[in-house]
């Protein structure tokens, strides 16, 4: 059973810290100061300070977040759903953004190893390039609970919670049958992440019987609007011959959406993309994208946050749940919140 | 004897020379606080490539120099993350410092002053800067800090309602008289079911109002409220005037295409003026942007947003941090990626004018006619009011920020509560 202990942060003590060499000043000067800094900035610090000595010690859960990229706005208001649960309990959480790289989110989760958090939610950039971080975190003894994005070496995290990715892209694959008898096929993916690899293969495996559709280009987005855009754009200029662009994700699929549209090209092409997002729904409500396959980023937060205090309570819990997706088109978008994630 | 001799000094020779070996190889490694993301809340991705490059060309030119940062920190995350170094005594030795921390920050006394770098280096007297941004950094007559990035405050037009109208496009000198004329043309019921439903102007706020009357509300050193000046009251008198004309009804969003002008940052034009992130936002009009209109007392700019640097007075490499704050003010290629890469305006003003800079504007927008002009740039930055903040400044506008948007009906009415308002934002700021 994890040991709680403090928030993980050292209890400053103000007025025993000793000035540098740096302060060319006396030592009561610099004494207030310090004195002076701490009433500034002690209500900043107020979720990190723990109680004084003589009272009980209220033991707080520090947790460690670390997604691809905040830069997505799904993992954004997945990371509201972690954080309402946590904050609502008088838990903190501390989230690192790598910005799509392996190498700085490793470095972050040795960081939250130093900080001696109590579990860590991860989303991992590369599911095969995070296995030495999450090696060391295995070997300090903290929970990882993995979400969206599945790490390869499965047996170094504690659970994994996604959405039904592989039921995503067979949902556009169906989809697709039903509106184009045949069709050239644009596949924007993200092979490093296992979420988004495992939508382009489920897609790829349900039209594979189907002669009549077939993938004319394929090309990485990593999941990233400004990088699918350019993707789509040197696809448009090698002038390869497509009906419809299957996307891994939401801002992959606006990417893919500006550039047809910037080059006069949007006619007649269907765009599909996968999250469910507010952007994703306007624009299939406004007809420019086909249709989007839903996810509930808040509810995989939720469901996280939930696993991890399950966790940290000495029980077991499952080691995979898949969260239900259900896809959006012009004929259903009414029941949804454009305005919202579900 | 003398063999004895030769041993020690032997021994003392070898260390003598391993130590000079040591210090002659030894890099000095400096930490530079920063975080993810854009300072101005808008989509960013490409933060850590500009920090990345800029440390890359830095260790180019000091080799004995090696740059680190803890990649991670969330901008809403970052002030904290920062206060609880300095309580902890680790804090970078160069960071960045966002708009609402400097006052702070400088009044604690962890910046270390900047006047002698700036006097004695060799290459900052080179360069055309921004003064406003310079200025921003002062505190009590003193240098604490200098700016990364700025992001003005611009008006975006609706230039398709404007055409429709027959309104020309507002000068870059036009007045509040100017907007109440344009508003008041605009605003109409345009289906004639008795409900206005085309506008003038959305987000123009007391703040705002105030900046583009130059107008402060407060004492430059933070002691008293200064809302029962003319500027104020004359503000508060064009504010009732702009919503008189929508008659108290709800303005939509600029998105609806219903409004013709919009107060927004050029870090969201920066951000959603440009493909791809421009499909997101209505494509059934076009819009430019172009300076905010000013009051009598006032000029045409308005709110500056300013990302500064500073060196920790503790730090024990203020040297090498001053050479790479030396370093991102001056050299021409980071100031074109800070342009390029993040949301933001460099503060190096001859930048701006370059052919190849203004390309960046042409290349990326997504129609041509919509392109920024660099002079409503440097308006909005020139001319822009520097508030001598303090650091209960926030938490004052806070506390009367409900009550200035309420505001009740103008003549003595007005006059009076804006004492009121006064007497009461001193007895807060006597406190």
């Amino acid at each position: 059973m994890h040991i709680l202990h403090n928030n993980g942060i050292k209890n400053t003590s103000v007025t025993k810290s000793s000035p540098r060499a740096g302060f060319r000043r006396t030592r009561t000067t610099v004494l207030k100061q310090y004195m002076f800094l701490a009433a500034c900035l002690l209500p900043v610090l107020s979720a990190f300070c723990s109680c004084s000595a003589r009272e009980p010690v209220k033991r707080h859960f520090v947790f460690g977040a670390t997604y691809m990229t905040m830069g997505n706005p799904f993992f954004v208001y997945l990371n509201d759903g972690i954080k309402g649960i946590v904050e609502a309990k008088g838990d903190k959480l501390v989230v690192l953004d790598p910005a799509m790289d392996q190498e700085k989110q490793n470095d972050q989760l040795i960081r939250l190893i130093n900080q001696n958090v109590d579990a860590v939610f991860l989303n991992p950039v590369d599911w095969e390039k995070i296995t030495p971080a999450l090696e060391k975190i295995r070997k300090a003894g903290i929970p990882v609970i993995n979400i969206d994005a599945p790490v390869k070496e499965t047996e170094l995290v504690n659970c994994i919670i996604s959405s039904d990715n592989r039921k995503a892209g067979m949902l556009i694959a169906q989809d697709l049958f039903s509106r184009r008898k045949k069709a050239g096929i644009i596949v924007l993916e993200h092979p490093s992440a296992r979420s988004a690899a495992d939508r382009a293969a489920a897609f790829m495996e349900t039209i594979k019987e189907k002669k009549q559709y077939t993938v004319t280009a394929r090309a990485s987005s990593d999941g990233l609007i400004e990088r699918s855009m350019t993707e789509m754009k040197k696809i448009l200029e090698q002038k390869t011959g497509f009906d419809v662009v299957m996307a891994i994700n939401d801002p992959t699929a606006v990417g893919a959406v500006a550039a047809l549209q910037e080059a006069g090209r949007a006619d007649g092409i269907l765009v599909y993309g996968i999250d469910g997002s507010p952007d994703a729904k306007r624009l299939v409500a406004e007809g420019k994208m086909t249709a989007t396959v839903a996810q509930s980023p808040v509810l995989i937060g939720r469901e996280a946050a939930t696993a991890a205090y399950t966790i940290l309570s000495g029980r077991q819990v499952e080691r995979q749940i898949l969260v239900p997706v259900v896809l959006i088109d012009k004929t259903n978008i009414a029941a949804y919140d454009i305005s919202r994630w579900q | 004897m003398n063999v004895r001799l030769s041993v020690p000094s032997g021994i003392f020779i070898i260390l003598l020379l391993l130590f000079s070996t040591g210090c002659k190889t030894r890099k000095i490694t400096i930490t530079f606080g920063t975080f993810a993301g854009s300072a101005w809340n808008v989509q960013n991705p490409d933060t850590y490539k500009l920090y990345d490059r800029i440390i890359a060309d830095f260790e180019r030119i000091y080799p004995q120099v090696h740059v680190t940062y803890s990649s991670g920190t969330m901008r809403e995350d970052y002030s904290e993350w920062l206060s609880r170094t300095i309580l902890e005594g680790k804090e970078p030795d160069i960071f960045l410092i966002l708009p609402e921390d400097f006052n702070l920050f400088a009044e604690i006394g962890i910046l270390n002053p900047l006047d002698t770098f700036m006097k004695n280096s060799s290459v900052l007297p080179g360069c055309i800067f921004f003064a406003p941004l310079i200025k921003a950094g002062q505190y009590n007559g003193r240098q604490y800090a200098l700016p990364f990035e700025c992001d003005p405050t611009l008006m975006f037009v609706n230039t398709t309602l404007l055409e429709k109208e027959h309104i020309p496009f507002p000068s870059e000198n036009w007045t509040w008289d100017d907007l109440l004329a344009i508003c008041a043309k605009i605003t109409k019921d345009t289906d004639g079911d008795g409900v206005i439903d085309q506008f003038g102007i959305t987000g123009f706020n007391w703040e705002t109002a105030l900046y583009t009357n130059r107008t402060p509300l407060f004492s430059d050193d933070g002691t008293g409220g200064l809302f029962d000046t003319d500027g104020v009251y004359d503000t508060f008198v064009f504010l009732e005037k702009l919503a008189a004309i929508s008659g108290g009804q709800k303005v939509p969003d600029f998105d609806s295409g219903r409004v013709a002008f919009d107060i927004s940052a050029y870090s969201f034009y920066r951000a959603y003026g440009y493909y791809p992130y421009s499909i997101l936002k209505n494509n059934n009009f076009t819009w430019k942007a172009t300076v905010l209109p000013r009051g009598p007392h006032g000029m045409n700019a308005a709110q500056l947003k300013i990302l500064s640097m500073g060196i920790s007075r503790r730090s024990r490499h203020k040297k090498e941090a001053e050479a790479l704050m030396e370093f991102i003010l001056t050299n021409a290629s980071v100031q074109t990626k800070i342009l390029e890469q993040s949301k933001g305006i460099p503060v190096r003003k001859d930048i701006l004018s370059r052919n190849y800079v203004r390309q960046i504007f042409v290349k990326d927008i997504s129609r041509k006619k919509d392109e920024i002009s660099t002079d409503v740039l440097f308006m909005s930055i020139d001319d822009a009011m520097i508030i001598r903040g303090f650091r209960r400044y926030r938490s004052a506008v806070s506390m009367i920020d409900k009550e200035l948007t309420d505001i009740p009906a103008s003549g003595t009415m007005l006059g009076n509560f804006l004492s009121q308002i006064n007497i009461k934002v001193n007895a807060y700021l006597a406190q």
